[in-house]
């Protein structure tokens, strides 16, 4: 076994090809290497700023209080008060970019804020470059590596028969499953290595994230699991009596349906059986709801209310309960908004199921910490924070008090963690179907043996 | 029959009994299909919602009963980004950029309400719609076909018998890949009118736009033909030609956008939304602040424009006077910082057109968008026009305070007629000469790879006289 894996390695190194897709492997993981790396640092980055930012705002704030001001200005205090929503960088953004360059990370919450419009200063990022899309390792698992294999493993052993060679191969080597043990192990290798490298290296390189290092091992075994499978795919095709070019043919053709057709596929048809809710009707009806709240509007500005401290307790007080008139009419909207996304999302979901490539890379991201669930959840989270914050807010004012010092200490502040990642039942999964697939292509290269 | 008659005849019917072949373009034909429908539903959709939401904000805006225009300057209104009937064939940026702008008092907002937001899943690989069929998988159908051109006749030696039966063997190759173009073309052609037939369905889709789209697409596709067949001349069996030309489809399909993405990210970066704000607010920090400490000199300028001793003497509402000129100073910063992020934007797209020297998609993009109208110019045209509405709409409130809140100011409030006087946003596409001005280099790309093609096909048709005969 040995001695032929020798000579295979010594025929693949001979071939350019091999060498070529080899070369072609290590520039992919290159690239993905330095944008993953990029992508982490602007990410960090991006938080570091907005840290600073709210520290800013947070001494402004902490000053402010201290300063002992006249009652007619501290009433109005609450509203000067800035809570910063900061998510954490996702574990391994740096792997799989998924959603994090759109995503918004960080907002204020503050006593004007509500439920409809928590991110009102989006992500600036060009459209253009998000439209086309980013080369992350993931990208290059996914999508790449597969195609990789099949030009590897398209001819493994309907090349010989092609040539008429394959009884004098199986003859030199025992068995057929040897020769398929001998020719699969380095061209695995040819594509799994530099992809495991790659993995390594970004993990060695990054900053020490909490989860990271379990997050990387789920994300690897997803992505050698996808992988295998698509090996056992060549293995069974290779076990068919088709020629090299229609081994080829079919191979391409499955990659190209499962990876790139399906999942937009999946998609679209999700979209029209179960439409996403309208954010148009969305805003519509918060502002409808936000005008019949009140019949006499109060202006935006208590400071221009009036200069005396009562005047001011009541202006402030009214704007306040008109945020919570606002507030609960806006509620149920935004509920049933949620409620529809999270039934389109489920439906994708349970479609997903059809394309090994669209559950590998789903997983992936959840692995990541850049999928659609993390999203969900982070933007769940700061609603809920909204109502606590804006709660614990508008408490001085309705006591008829000033935001002491010590008010301002007891806020709540945002400390949300997602969940770590549990990718088991996609990666049984894979795991399954490559373990059926291989054992079907094993029995059928077994019977070629008996022929 | 003449010898290129022949060899198309001999090509389509080859094809024909292909079954491989076959059902491969019979899938991509009925994902071709299957994408039309898919976009004319969502863009028809969307309009119908924008359309509903605007009528339905209208009648909030215009019941809103009297108030004081600046409580009215805060609810404001929102400004909703139309779709082009192009939109189904060519999504572009529409699902990244956001299509819902607040046009509130003191703040120049951005676009909020992006589709990918609220996408199910994180795994994108571009919008579902015929631009994508046209871009991604197409040219793998046409890489496939043309894999076996000329490595086919070769494999089995019917090359050598096409060379003794008089066709000369320099134009063996052309004609080959004149074959595969109008196999392409039965394929294509159908799709391309099916989705012209559905984007005029629509609404009223510019001729020109249409027939200017539909030629970038089959100047595209020819690229892609060509190279086809040259890489099949160069083979020497179709399994080989296969592997080569998906290696370029990889390459030139997959990879290229998203390196040339990365390389305008890295070149020119966009500021993260904190910084963008912050700055902004540095920067307001810097102008008069005619509500604080500038309030005393802005009050003694209007007293002097309006030929008065003191403020309490002016004639008109001093507060409004004031919200106004807080709004000109606003507006100073929002030019010069959603001004420099478009630059920023613009430097980006220079930059990634440097992938168009692998790929000729990238260039193809950028002209199929524009073309469409679902390009960066014409989002950063809607957030432009939305913001002139707004500074249109949030002034005229503020006269109105200014002529008719004296002595009351904030606790002035106006004929609810005035909310009727406000017109409602209408964006207005950028003509097409404007547009075809913007994608002047990645016409010139296309071209210049057409060029090469052609170059590499003349190099197979030379090599295939040398080695063959």
């Amino acid at each position: 076994m040995g001695a032929l894996l020798r000579l295979e390695l010594r025929q693949l190194v001979r071939q350019r090809i091999s060498l070529l897709l080899l070369l072609l492997a290590l520039a992919f993981c290159a690239l993905a290497y330095v944008n993953g790396r990029a992508l982490l640092t602007q990410q960090i980055g991006g938080r570091a700023a907005s840290a600073a930012e709210d520290a800013e705002a947070d001494a402004r704030v902490v000053g402010m209080i201290t300063a002992k001001a006249d009652p007619a200005t501290a009433v109005l205090y609450p509203f000067r008060v800035q809570l910063p929503v900061i998510a954490p960088v996702p574990p391994l953004v740096d792997f799989s970019a998924g959603r994090a360059a759109f995503e918004n990370y960080s907002t204020i919450i503050s006593l004007r804020a509500r439920a409809d419009g928590l991110f009102k200063r989006t992500q600036l990022e060009n459209p253009e470059a998000l439209a086309r899309g980013s080369f992350d390792l993931g990208f290059f698992a996914v999508i790449v590596a597969p195609l990789l294999l099949i030009g590897l493993g398209y001819g493994l052993f309907v090349a010989d028969r092609d040539s008429g060679t394959a009884s004098l191969i199986l003859a030199q080597a025992g068995s057929p499953l040897r020769v398929l043990a001998v020719r699969s192990v380095p061209r695995l290798a040819l594509v799994a290595l530099p992809l495991i490298a790659t993995a390594l290296l970004l993990l060695a390189n990054g900053p020490d994230l909490p989860g990271r290092v379990a997050a990387a091992g789920w994300w690897l075994g997803l992505s050698l699991a996808l992988l295998g499978f698509w090996w056992a795919v060549i293995l069974l095709v290779n076990s068919l009596k088709v020629s090299a070019e229609t081994a080829a043919l079919v191979l391409v053709g499955l990659w190209a349906a499962l990876t790139l057709m399906l999942p937009p596929l999946i998609a679209a048809a999700a979209q029209i059986g179960y439409p996403p809710p309208s954010r148009f009707d969305q805003i519509a009806t918060a502002r409808a709801a936000e005008v019949a709240s009140t019949t006499a509007y109060e202006n935006d500005h208590p400071d221009l209310a009036s200069e005396d401290f009562a005047g001011r307790l009541a202006s402030v007080r009214k704007t306040v309960s008109i945020g919570r008139t606002v507030d609960a009419a806006i509620a149920p909207v935004s509920r049933k908004f949620d409620d529809q996304l999270a039934r389109q999302h489920d439906v994708v979901r349970t479609f997903a199921w059809l394309s090994p490539p669209l559950v590998a890379g789903n997983a992936m991201n959840a692995a990541a910490g850049t999928d659609v669930g993390g999203a969900l959840a982070f933007r769940r989270a700061v609603g809920e924070y909204l109502i606590e914050a804006k709660a614990a807010l508008a408490r001085p004012i309705d006591e008829g008090g000033i935001l002491s010092r010590a008010d301002y200490d007891r806020l709540p502040r945002f400390a949300w963690k997602p969940a770590a990642p549990n990718p088991v039942t996609p990666l049984l999964v894979l795991l399954l179907l490559t373990a059926l697939i291989a054992g079907l292509a094993i029995r059928r290269f077994a019977s070629t043996q008996l022929d | 029959m003449s010898g290129a008659g022949a060899i198309t005849g001999k090509d389509w019917r080859e094809f024909t009994r292909d079954r491989r072949l076959v059902v491969m373009a019979l899938l991509v034909l009925l994902l071709a299909l299957a994408a039309i429908v898919t976009s004319f539903a969502r863009v028809s959709a969307y309009e119908t919602d924008r359309q509903a939401t605007e009528r339905r904000d209208r009648t909030t805006w215009e019941s809103q009963g009297a108030r004081n225009p600046h409580s009215v300057a805060h609810f404001s209104t929102w400004a909703l980004r139309p779709l082009t009937p192009l939109a189904l064939l060519e999504p572009g940026v529409t699902p990244y950029a956001g299509s819902a702008i607040w046009l509130e008092a003191h703040n120049q907002n951005p676009a909020r309400a992006r589709a990918v937001e609220d996408a199910a899943s994180a795994f994108d690989l571009g919008s579902f719609s015929i631009a994508w069929v046209l871009q991604f998988i197409v040219p793998l159908l046409i890489f496939v076909i043309a894999a076996g051109a000329v490595a086919r006749e070769r494999e089995r030696g019917t090359l050598r018998l096409m060379l003794a039966s008089g066709v000369a063997a320099g134009k063996i190759v052309p004609r080959k890949a004149l074959s595969t173009a109008r196999t392409a073309l039965l394929l294509i052609v159908p799709v391309v009118l099916a989705a012209g037939a559905a984007s005029v369905m629509l609404g009223l889709a510019d001729p020109l736009r249409l027939i200017l789209w539909a030629t970038a697409y089959l100047l595209f596709l020819a690229i892609v033909t060509v190279i086809g067949v040259a890489v099949s001349a160069l083979s020497r069996t179709v399994s080989q030609a296969m592997l080569a030309l998906i290696a370029i489809w990889l390459l030139t399909v997959l990879i290229a956008p998203r390196v040339g993405a990365a390389i305008g990210v890295a070149a020119a970066p966009v500021p993260t939304p904190d910084q963008f704000f912050a700055a902004m607010s540095a920067d307001m920090e810097k102008q008069p602040d005619v509500f604080g400490d500038d309030a005393d000199s802005f009050g003694a300028a209007m007293a002097k424009r309006y030929g008065v001793a003191k403020v309490e003497d002016l004639p008109v509402s001093f507060a409004g006077l004031q919200l106004d000129e807080s709004e000109r100073h606003g507006n100073i910063v929002y030019d010069r910082h959603f001004g420099a992020l478009a630059n920023t934007y613009a430097a980006q797209r220079a930059a990634m057109r440097w992938a168009g020297l692998i790929s000729p998609l990238p260039a193809l993009q950028n002209v199929s968008m524009a073309l469409a109208g679902t390009d960066v110019a014409h989002q950063l045209a809607f957030q432009n026009q939305a913001e002139a509405h707004r500074r249109a709409l949030i002034g005229a409130l503020n006269r109105d305070m200014v002529e008719h809140g004296k002595g009351a100011d904030f606790d002035y409030k106006a004929d609810p007629a005035l909310w009727r006087t406000a017109k409602d946003f209408r964006f207005v596409a950028p003509p097409l000469q404007a547009v075809l001005a913007g994608i002047v280099p990645d016409l010139a790309i296309l071209a210049a790879w057409l060029i090469a093609a052609l170059a590499l096909l003349r190099h197979a048709a030379r090599r295939l006289t040398m080695d063959d005969l």
